[in-house]
């Protein structure tokens, strides 16, 4: 009797104790997978590029999101923008700066998941000088007034480029073109390039073109696009353009070939030319040919013996 | 007929010619393989019959999200007899949407508004990150005023990975500075959706660090590159 009521409570116990952890590890796992996004916010277009003429006005429309679960005011800032070694430096503008031309309303207030268009407009100046001007437009909240020491504050930012018309300085410099290793030989078709781009000029540049490999009969073999991401240079900025291509199938290459790059770049297309040479053995293939050709030619050399003395032995027991 | 034939398999420099041509007419094949393969090949579009098109056009707009789990993060009382880490760790995602460029991290702080690093008012004072010298990595030792982060990618997201500079690509007590100017992350070199920082921020103070309420300001923000 007492063995039965102590086996029903340790039932009843152990149910408890599942439930209580099965409800744990429910609570436990929604707090570790349940996002807890204070601030999230997008904004679009990552990019905004505009050539302008002085004392112009520009109006369009960016998109933002509040991308948080809760009511948000968002506020813009405004900063100028440099590049230093390859990595954008964002810092106050100057009062005569493209990021004190942009007006916007002072702040926007979204529901969770909303998105808006929110309307802009950029004055240029009449005295604006002519050439490249970079800001960045932020969208952000507030610092928070908390308990913690340390306050995080996060933001997204979209970049424009305008070009203001006039005395446009548009030089700029291929410095390196090669295949990717710097190498003359190759065991297969080169898949990667490098082009090293100076803009020496006082606008931005989006250099883009086409590389053209070409086989000693000029016959065009493969075109890799250069710059199909839109890479922008600041004036006087230099930087590697990596221009790769993943074959599916990749071209049979054998011999000597000319990598010819065609670039343009600013409002009037200059355009540059580079070529380099490169030679392709496919070493795996030809030493595969070579094994093949060899046995080929020793199995034939030991097959027309054994055939030559077969006939002699055939004539001469048939008495000729 | 067949004695010539049979005399000319004999001579061995036969063989050696007929491989030779073999050679010769393999090299030559591949130059021309190339052309010959485009010739080959079927035209991609074909010429359709004449009726009323329509054309259907759609602009996809780059866009960049950014976003932090965390809107503060708190050390409690520094002791020098520790290396404190402020809880919770801070979470930054960011996406970058047909920006085939790729977008990046940054962080900056506020600091004292000259240096970055844990400020106070009063007294005017500040913990300089990531050690008194202002270097660009420094290992915290407890006694030691100092202060920093480190930034460790996960594998949330999809897309281009993030990759963490080596600056905040840090462990155990070794921590980046914190500057009151951008300083770039953790980028990614192509579209990305979603993909995760996680951010941990360490302190050390000495023995004659004034007592006082310390706080700072970090900003993370994201763009297109």
């Amino acid at each position: 009797m007492f063995g039965k009521l102590r086996l029903v409570a340790s039932v009843h116990i152990m149910r408890r104790l599942f439930f209580i952890l099965s409800f744990s590890f429910l609570t436990a796992a929604f707090i570790i997978i349940a996002p807890v996004s204070v601030l999230a916010v997008t904004v679009g277009p990552a990019k905004m590029e505009y050539r302008v003429d002085p004392g112009a006005v520009v109006e369009n429309t960016i998109i933002l999101i509040n991308d948080s679960g809760a009511k948000q005011t968002l506020w813009p800032a405004f900063e100028k923008f440099t590049e230093v070694n390859g990595e954008k430096k964002f810092r106050p503008a100057e009062p005569t700066e493209l990021a004190n031309w942009i007006k916007l309303p002072e702040s926007v207030t979204l529901e969770p998941a909303e998105q808006k268009r929110i309307p802009f407009t950029i004055e240029i100046p009449q005295k604006a000088p002519p050439g490249g001007h970079f800001a960045v437009i932020w969208w952000g909240t507030a610092p928070p007034q908390g308990p913690g020491q340390v306050s995080i504050v996060t933001r997204a930012g979209i970049l424009v480029y305008l070009q203001v018309s006039g005395q446009v300085n548009e030089s700029a410099e291929v410095l390196r073109f090669s295949a990717e290793g710097k190498r003359f030989f190759w065991g297969k078709m080169p898949e990667s390039f490098v082009v090293s781009f100076r803009n020496s000029g006082n606008t931005y540049q989006k250099p883009q073109g086409e590389i053209l490999i070409k086989n000693i009969f000029k016959g065009k073999i493969v075109d890799f696009g250069v710059n199909d991401v839109n890479v922008i240079f600041l004036p006087d900025t230099e930087a590697n353009l990596r221009i790769a291509k993943k074959f599916n199938k990749p071209p049979f290459a054998f011999g000597l070939y000319k990598a010819e790059l065609v670039l343009r770049w600013g409002e009037k297309p200059e355009s540059i030319k580079k070529s380099i040479w490169f030679f392709v053995f496919p070493w795996k293939q030809a030493l595969g040919g070579i094994i093949a050709l060899a046995i080929l030619f020793f199995g034939l050399k030991k097959g027309i013996r054994k055939y030559n003395q077969w006939i002699i032995k055939k004539a001469r027991e048939s008495g000729i | 007929m067949k004695k010539i034939i049979l005399r000319l398999l004999e001579r061995e420099d036969t063989l050696t010619t007929i491989g030779l041509t073999a050679v010769v007419l393999f090299v030559m094949t591949s130059w021309f393989w190339p052309s010959l393969e485009i010739l080959i090949t079927p035209p991609e579009q074909v010429s359709a019959a004449t009726t009323s098109a329509v054309t259907v056009t759609a602009s996809v707009e780059a866009t960049i999200s950014c976003s932090t789990d965390q809107s503060s993060s708190a050390f409690g009382a520094l002791t020098s007899s520790v290396i404190a880490t402020s809880t919770p760790n801070a979470s930054s995602t960011i996406s970058c949407a047909n920006a085939a460029s790729g977008c990046s991290l940054y962080v900056k702080d506020a600091g004292n508004a000259v240096n970055g690093g844990l400020a106070t008012t009063s007294p005017a004072y500040l913990i300089r990150s990531p050690n008194a010298a202002g270097d660009a990595t420094s290992t915290l030792v407890a006694g030691t005023e100092g202060y920093g982060i480190q930034a460790a990618t996960t594998t949330t997201g999809t897309g281009a990975v993030l990759g963490v500079v080596a600056r905040y690509l840090q462990t155990g007590n070794t921590v980046g500075r914190l500057d009151i100017t951008n300083q770039t992350i953790a980028s990614t070199t192509a579209t990305s959706s979603n993909r995760e920082v996680k951010i941990t921020h360490k302190a050390a103070i000495s023995s004659v660090t004034p007592a006082g309420s310390y706080s700072d300001t970090t900003t993370y923000e994201c763009s297109a590159n």
